[in-house]
């Protein structure tokens, strides 16, 4: 359950995440500039080489100092009216529907659409109690499974536990 | 919002009491790294059933100061994904876990939040968070014996 009085939600993950994709989008634009087959197939680490920057060089101190302040959780807060910017920065949307026009899509989405993606709020999202102890199940045998999976691919995955 | 508003007082009260850069908000979010701009590729993708795979979740913090970022926990499906082979997993910047569902459970909660008070040896920090199913309630913690030095955890009431 998310909160309005969370800086966090303010507007810190969206700007992290309109950093990632301008990233994310500049190495797809890269990729088809030199010819490189699906450049959309990138792995977990290429994750980290966009993510890690994306969240510590480009997040601005400015954007997170302000998304705690349009929080008002204290009291000095309470009476700052001039707010500033709490999400991504205007330009940086202006560069991320720049750099979608520049890819090969059938049926570009709009930027807010791909910056507010239903899918991504779905990172615990439990039906019952029988989902939250297997999830912690599965956890277990991964980490049990850890020197035996050292030679595992990625296709590799998981068992399956049944829920009924 | 008119109980976050009945509570706003509280809260105010509990992070007046820190300097601005010892007041922290951690939050985790799905990410769904090669999702593309493109309403035809989402539905391939949808009815390739395949969409599920490709998320992971990303645990943000930072204080109200901004003078400090954690550095981020990312969260995926595969314990050791095949990318990772022969890399020093401390030199990418960022904590890695995994479980089946690439899910912030109770387990990667706790191993963040003592990570998380380590580093604030020396320091008195307050740190919000929501009510998400994979925190773990204050009593809890008391029982398993989890013990924060440097940090006071403060739970923001929901929506």
């Amino acid at each position: 359950m998310s909160s309005v009085v969370q800086p966090c939600d303010a507007g810190i993950i969206r700007t992290f995440k309109a950093y990632y994709r301008k990233r994310f989008n500049n190495l797809l634009l890269d990729g088809y500039e030199n010819n490189i087959d699906i450049p959309e197939k990138i792995n977990i680490l290429d994750v980290f080489r966009l993510a890690v920057p994306a969240w510590v060089e480009d997040v601005s101190p400015a954007t997170i100092a302000n998304c705690f302040r349009h929080c008002k959780i204290r009291t000095s807060n309470i009476i700052h009216t001039q707010q500033g910017e709490v999400g991504p920065p205007i330009a940086l949307i202006q560069e991320l529907q720049h750099q979608v026009a520049h890819l090969p899509y059938g049926n570009p989405m709009d930027i807010r659409n791909i910056l507010n993606y239903s899918e991504e709020n779905n990172y615990m999202v439990v039906s019952n109690d029988e989902d939250i102890t297997n999830c912690i199940i599965e956890e277990l045998y991964l980490q049990q499974d850890e020197d035996a999976a050292n030679d595992n691919d990625d296709s590799v995955e998981p068992p399956k536990i049944s829920t009924r | 919002m008119e109980v976050v508003g009945a509570a706003l007082p509280d809260i105010r009260a509990v992070v007046d009491a820190y300097t601005k850069k010892d007041v922290f908000n951690m939050d985790e979010t799905g990410l769904c790294w090669h999702l593309q701009a493109d309403n035809l590729m989402a539905t391939h993708q949808l009815e390739g059933r395949n969409i599920n795979k490709e998320r992971i979740t990303l645990v943000i913090c930072a204080n109200s100061d901004s003078s400090q970022k954690i550095s981020l926990t990312i969260i995926g499906k595969h314990l050791n994904p095949r990318c990772f082979k022969g890399i020093n997993r401390d030199t990418l910047g960022a904590r890695y876990h995994a479980n089946a569902k690439a899910w912030m459970t109770q387990n990667v909660f706790r191993l963040w939040l003592l990570d998380f008070d380590r580093r604030m040896q020396g320091r008195q920090v307050l740190l919000l968070l929501d009510n998400c199913l994979g925190h773990i309630p204050l009593e809890e913690f008391a029982e398993m014996n989890v013990v924060f030095r440097n940090t006071r955890i403060f739970y923001l009431p929901p929506t």
